[in-house]
């Protein structure tokens, strides 16, 4: 429910309320005053009574004011039914054959030397139409409230909380690499300058450890990568040593591994912890069939040394939007991988279709989850592992970042690894 | 052929001058951008090799002003920070090559004859060593006029080692040489050494001009 939907809702239950509750309380009111008012005019009747009674000279008088006051009733005075008050009473009409009501004031009067009661009355037909224009009033008074709040609520909507709307359409396509700002310009609504200044506070701030943690990788990787520089150039110019014997030769060869082993570490961590810190762009038109070729040239040569063959036959051409240098070692992880795996003088099959990606080689059976293949470091396959134990791991977060979902399956005796372009949930 | 290394590391940099000297190169060293910057004007190299991060500026600093003083020589950028944003932006600027650290300084020296060889109109299109002679343009390997069949694996790895000759080129330079790729994700150098024993073979007598030193390194001598 939006906010502006659910205050709304509020005040038209309390306005419908206050409403309902005084259609009963003007009616009240208004009601006492009509008869407060009937009783004055009653009483001020009954005033000049006493003038009238000495202006009478006998009965026969009496009869003919009686007959010709219908609203004077003139009888002998009975205890019982005599009220000093002015009362309200229902009285038959002959002619309509219903029911209305009537306002009474009973005064004393001795008329001849005998008691009687004078009694004025008054109709009352006018407070049914008076009950009625209440509610009437009221009722109109609600629907227009109702319409009133309608129409305020659509104007807000388009106007007062455009820039808030403004500020969340920012908020969600925000990208911490692209720069972008919110507008300037002073807001009219308070609480939304306020919001404003603390998301502009906010994204600066975002902006800043961005920028820290970026330099810092980067930092980190030249710390850490100039040392294992300096040590490989070393043993560069070692080996060009004439007088070197066997077995120098051979432990230059194992440092000249584990430093490879140390600087891939290295790599592969800081590209890992770039990746999750989204440091890279997805706007590259992606040559699928282009790529594919490329790293399977790069990499003939290892295959060859092990009598392999790469088969990847030419597809129709596939587009798709990404980053290069991302799929490229996505590509170039997988096909390692597949040769690294396969046995000698086997054949490793890459399908490319629009859908997506599979590289199929021979090879005995895993005996782990497919969750631990695609984990860091699980250190699963063969003791003699060449690997880091990041290569899958990599190729997982490249094709996430994708949106790409990568899977793995074992069938006839061959690996299956697929990258499924499809399944894109967003780029 | 004049080679200026512009790196702050000072044994790397020594590294470097050590390897590339006795390779008919003359090489001179800067630590900074203030000293890289008085040697350019001084003097004309054929090829500049730029470290990025330096102290009082940047590689890609002196990159841009040596493209804006309009001189013509070879530039390969050498950066620890592997980021592909630099090395995009590093071509941008004019750089002919960017080569990430750690690397072979036969790699290197490979970059820097083949930048060189590139710029100089003069050059030839060929490459020779002895009675071996590789056509640059064509691919094609002779051995004393005689034409010899080689895939691409092996012509890439006659040239490497060419372009190291009287070096030792270890296997793992070899390995990354030939795929851009780290070695250590080969089962073992076995593959190299397959590579190595074939070419030879198709070379001949040519062949026995590639020595393989104690199963670590080949060397074209």
């Amino acid at each position: 429910m939006k906010l502006l939907t659910y205050t709304s809702k509020q005040y038209l239950w309390l306005s419908a309320l206050l409403i309902v509750l005084s259609i009963p309380a003007f009616y009240f009111v208004v009601n006492s005053l009509f008869l407060n008012a009937t009783d004055q005019a009653l009483e001020s009747q009954a005033v000049l009574v006493p003038k009238y009674i000495n202006e009478i000279k006998n009965p026969a008088e009496l009869d003919l004011w009686r007959k010709l006051d219908k609203n004077v009733e003139i009888a002998i005075f009975d205890k019982n039914h005599f009220k000093a008050a002015p009362f309200t009473s229902e009285i038959m009409n002959p002619e309509t054959k219903d029911f209305q009501s009537y306002r009474f004031l009973q005064k004393k009067a001795e008329i001849f030397g005998i008691k009687h009661t004078i009694t004025f009355k008054v109709s009352l037909v006018e407070k049914k139409q008076l009950l009625k224009s209440i509610l009437i009033v009221q009722i109109s008074l609600l629907l227009l409230i109702f319409v009133g709040f309608l129409i305020i609520n659509r104007v807000i909507s388009n106007k007062v909380w455009a820039p808030f709307h403004q500020i969340v359409a920012f908020l969600k396509d925000y990208d911490l690499a692209k720069e972008k700002e919110l507008t300037e310009e002073e807001l009219e609504i308070d609480e939304f300058n306020d919001l404003k200044f603390a998301i502009k506070n906010l994204t600066e701030r975002t902006k800043t450890s961005y920028q820290l943690q970026k330099e810092f990788t980067e930092n980190a990787a030249h710390e850490l990568q100039t040392p294992v520089a300096i040590v490989k150039s070393k043993l560069d110019l070692m080996l060009q040593d004439k007088d070197l014997s066997n077995n120098q030769s051979v432990l230059i060869d194992q440092i000249y591994y584990v430093l490879q082993k140390l600087s891939d570490l290295n790599k592969n961590l800081l590209f890992l912890s770039k990746l999750e810190n989204q440091q890279f762009q997805f706007e590259d038109n992606i040559d699928g069939v282009a790529t594919v070729s490329t790293v399977i040239e790069s990499l003939n040569f290892f295959a060859e040394g092990k009598y392999q063959q790469l088969l990847f036959p030419r597809p129709e051409p596939v587009f798709f939007e990404g980053n290069q240098s991302l799929f490229d070692q996505l590509v170039q992880n997988l096909m390692i991988n597949a040769i690294q795996y396969s046995p000698k003088g086997s054949i490793v099959n890459v399908l490319l279709t629009d859908e997506s990606l599979t590289f199929i080689n021979e090879g005995p059976e895993l005996g782990f989850s497919e969750e631990k293949l695609f984990s860091r470091f699980s250190k699963t396959v063969e003791k003699d592992q060449k690997g880091n134990g990041l290569g899958l791991a990599i190729c997982k977060k490249i094709a996430q970042v994708h949106g790409f979902e990568i899977s793995y399956d074992y069938q006839n005796a061959k690996h299956h690894f697929s990258v499924n372009f499809k399944q894109k949930t967003e780029a | 052929m004049k080679v200026l290394i512009v790196e702050d590391e000072i044994e790397l940099a020594h590294s470097m001058l050590k390897y590339l000297q006795n390779q008919d190169y003359s090489c001179e060293l800067a630590f900074d951008v203030e000293e890289a910057q008085e040697k350019m004007a001084l003097s004309n190299y054929d090829c500049i090799i730029l470290d990025i991060m330096l102290p009082f500026g940047s590689g890609l600093g002196l990159l841009q002003s040596l493209k804006n003083s309009g001189k013509e020589n070879g530039v390969i950028i050498i950066s620890a920070k592997n980021s592909s944003d630099d090395k995009t932006r590093s071509l941008n600027l004019g750089a002919d090559d960017y080569l990430a650290k750690p690397f072979h300084l036969a790699e290197l020296s490979a970059r820097i004859q083949s930048i060189i060889r590139k710029r100089n109109v003069n050059s030839s299109n060929s490459i020779h060593y002895k009675n071996l002679n590789v056509n640059l343009q064509s691919k094609e390997v002779t051995v004393a006029g005689k034409e010899i069949e080689t895939t691409n694996t092996e012509y890439s790895l006659l040239m490497f080692l060419l372009l190291n000759k009287n070096k030792v080129v270890s296997k793992n330079a070899i390995a990354e040489n030939l795929s851009g790729q780290s070695a250590l994700y080969f089962d073992n150098f076995d593959i190299i050494h397959s590579h190595i024993k074939n070419l030879k073979k198709k070379l001949g007598t040519a062949g026995d001009y590639i020595q393989i030193i104690y199963n670590t390194g080949y060397n074209l001598n």
